[in-house]
């Protein structure tokens, strides 16, 4: 690795350590992240579960995976609001006038952004398998499935950074982000199967990309409600990476700006 | 002596409104170079572009040589930068955002720590050192924006309005740690809307407005230009009026200026102070007792009228006469 390489890390870290030691005093948004998965299980299991009814595995079977993408999904949004407010209160000024680059920074705050990521992941998977939910295939393809999760939450990071560096008010930035989250994960088939929605509304959520990443995972912890599963491999990957591909290097320009 | 800050006809248009229309300067290393205008004057612009911060249309600038344009990484080990609104982590302790941009800095992580507990010492906020910034008044937070923009000893210092939005015994402080602590050798550009600001920190002042250069000179060219100090009596009626101008000019050894309509009386003063209790004295003693008495120091508003035979914008000129 190249000196330039590894100051970049290190300044990354330095960053992610900032976010962290933020989130820590502030432990709001760690506590939402947490809450969350409990509160959508709650509802969606209990309030709702006994009038959905799905073919095979039960309804936790089914319904653990959506929510966990879900979770994911609306907490990983929360980094809009604390990068609007970065640019507003002069943060990223400051940031941009130090000897650190571009990546340094962004790459830092979405690590720790992960980090909120991964406490949701923890907490959804724990109050699934209580509610009765199991991973019928093996460590290595539940493995998978949480690699899967974490990327699609980093690529939701991205988007809702690029959201942040635009918007003119911490504020803005969550209603925009959450326009787009809330339906997305909401037409799609984490919570209910697409085979049961009215029929111009089906291949929309087909169509969605937390759909794709549902049913890879439903696939990848063996429910054998998953459906048409051959195509949603591939696109549970690209999505996410083409998100990424296409977030990073925007928000990179943002960053930078008109700057020299 | 070799100039710190150089830029040469520096043009910025956001849309169809041109924030700099060619703004050329030069600071000589260890010089206080004062950017004086109101809003919206390219004080701001002028700053974020010799910061690195934004990219001219046209022009160019050099920082001890370096060009800002071509090489803002080198550059940015020189400066440090405090903008008009303290960036400042509200969640972090006041020694932990020094730290932080210390090992941003690269100073190591002792040197990191070291160098944050110096500037706290420094700018009074030991005490405060391990509570969050957010509970900080403004006059510290500002402070400690100050500080943080020191962290690697930079020899160019830009504060653009260091003292936005304090009341005026903040300020006093705000000025004392600029003169004594910020300044330590390193060339300075502040960037302000008060003339009394510029005249305390800058040993030359640029007046800017709309993006052009109305002025330049010293603060003691300035004001002498403008006329400084001047010691202001409004009267009950014409008669008294015409004695108070007699008063003034003996007080004040001449000068006076009198506006009958207004019933008001003015002379330049050197200290004021002392005149306006002669002044008093003397009115007390003739038996005229005076609608309003008082010294007027002169303001940006009074540059302004001044330079362009214009009033700034009414808001910041109430703004002046209420500090």
């Amino acid at each position: 690795m190249t000196a330039g390489a590894v100051t970049g890390l290190r300044d990354a870290g330095e960053l992610a350590r900032r976010s962290l030691l933020r989130a820590r005093r502030a432990p709001r948004t760690l506590v939402l992240a947490a809450l969350l998965p409990l509160l959508l299980l709650l509802v969606f299991g209990y309030v709702l579960g006994g009038s959905v009814t799905v073919p095979g595995g039960g309804y936790p079977t089914f319904l653990v995976p959506g929510v966990l993408v879900q979770a994911v999904a609306l907490v990983a949004g929360l980094g809009a609001a604390s990068v609007a407010g970065d640019v507003r209160r002069g943060m990223v000024d400051r940031f941009r006038g130090l000897p650190v680059t571009s990546a340094a920074v962004l790459f830092g705050a979405t690590a720790a952004d992960l980090v909120r990521i991964a406490v949701t992941v923890a907490v959804a998977a724990a109050a699934g398998v209580v509610a009765g939910w199991r991973v019928h295939t093996g460590a290595a393809a539940a493995a998978a499935g949480f690699g899967l999760l974490l990327l699609f939450g980093y690529a939701v990071t991205w988007a809702a950074l690029l959201t942040g560096l635009y918007a003119r008010s911490p504020g803005a930035a969550r209603r925009t982000v959450y326009a787009c989250l809330v339906p997305l994960t909401f037409v799609s088939g984490a919570l209910a199967p697409t085979g049961t929605m009215p029929p111009w509304l089906r291949p929309l959520a087909e169509a969605n990309p937390v759909t794709a990443v549902v049913t890879a995972l439903r696939t990848l912890w063996g429910d054998p409600t998953a459906g048409t599963v051959l195509p949603a491999y591939p696109l549970a990957l690209l999505w996410p990476l083409a998100v990424l591909l296409v977030t990073i290097p925007l928000a990179r320009r943002r960053y930078r700006r008109t700057a020299p | 002596m070799a100039a710190a800050i150089v830029a040469e006809g520096l043009v910025k248009r956001f849309g169809s409104v041109t924030a700099l229309a060619g703004l050329s300067l030069s600071v000589p290393e260890g010089g206080a170079l004062g950017l004086l205008g109101p809003d919206r004057a390219g004080k701001t612009t002028a700053v974020r572009i010799l910061a690195t911060l934004l990219r001219p249309d046209a022009g160019s600038c050099l920082i001890h040589g370096l060009d800002v344009l071509k090489q803002p990484a080198l550059v940015r080990r020189e400066i440090g930068l405090s903008s008009r609104q303290p960036a400042v982590d509200g969640f972090l302790t006041g020694f932990e955002n020094l730290e932080l941009l210390g090992r941003l800095h690269r100073l190591g992580r002792r040197r990191a720590r070291s160098r944050a507990e110096e500037l706290l010492e420094r700018f009074h906020l030991s005490e405060a050192a391990h509570r969050p910034a957010r509970t900080y008044p403004a006059g510290m937070r500002r402070r400690l924006d100050l500080a943080g923009a020191l962290v690697a000893t930079p020899s160019v210092v830009f504060l653009d309005e260091p003292t936005a939005g304090l009341d005026q015994r903040s300020r006093l402080g705000i000025w004392d740690v600029i003169g004594e602590r910020v300044r330590d050798g390193a060339t300075l550009l502040l960037a302000t809307r008060h003339l009394d600001e510029a005249d305390e920190l800058a040993d030359e002042i640029v007046v800017l407005d709309r993006g052009h250069t109305l002025a330049r000179g010293t603060p003691e060219q300035l004001t002498r230009h403008i006329g400084g100090e001047r010691l202001q009596v409004v009267l009950g009626n014409r008669a008294e009026t015409q004695v108070a101008e007699d008063i003034l000019n003996r007080v004040c050894g001449g000068q006076a200026v009198v506006e009958l309509e207004q019933h008001l009386v003015q002379a330049p003063v050197t200290s004021g102070a002392q005149a306006l209790v002669e002044l008093v004295r003397r009115l007390d003693a003739a038996g005229i007792e005076p609608v309003d008495i008082g010294i007027h120091r002169a303001s940006l508003d009074d540059v302004f009228r001044k330079l362009t035979g214009q009033s700034v914008t009414p808001t910041l000129a109430e703004e002046e006469a209420h500090r």
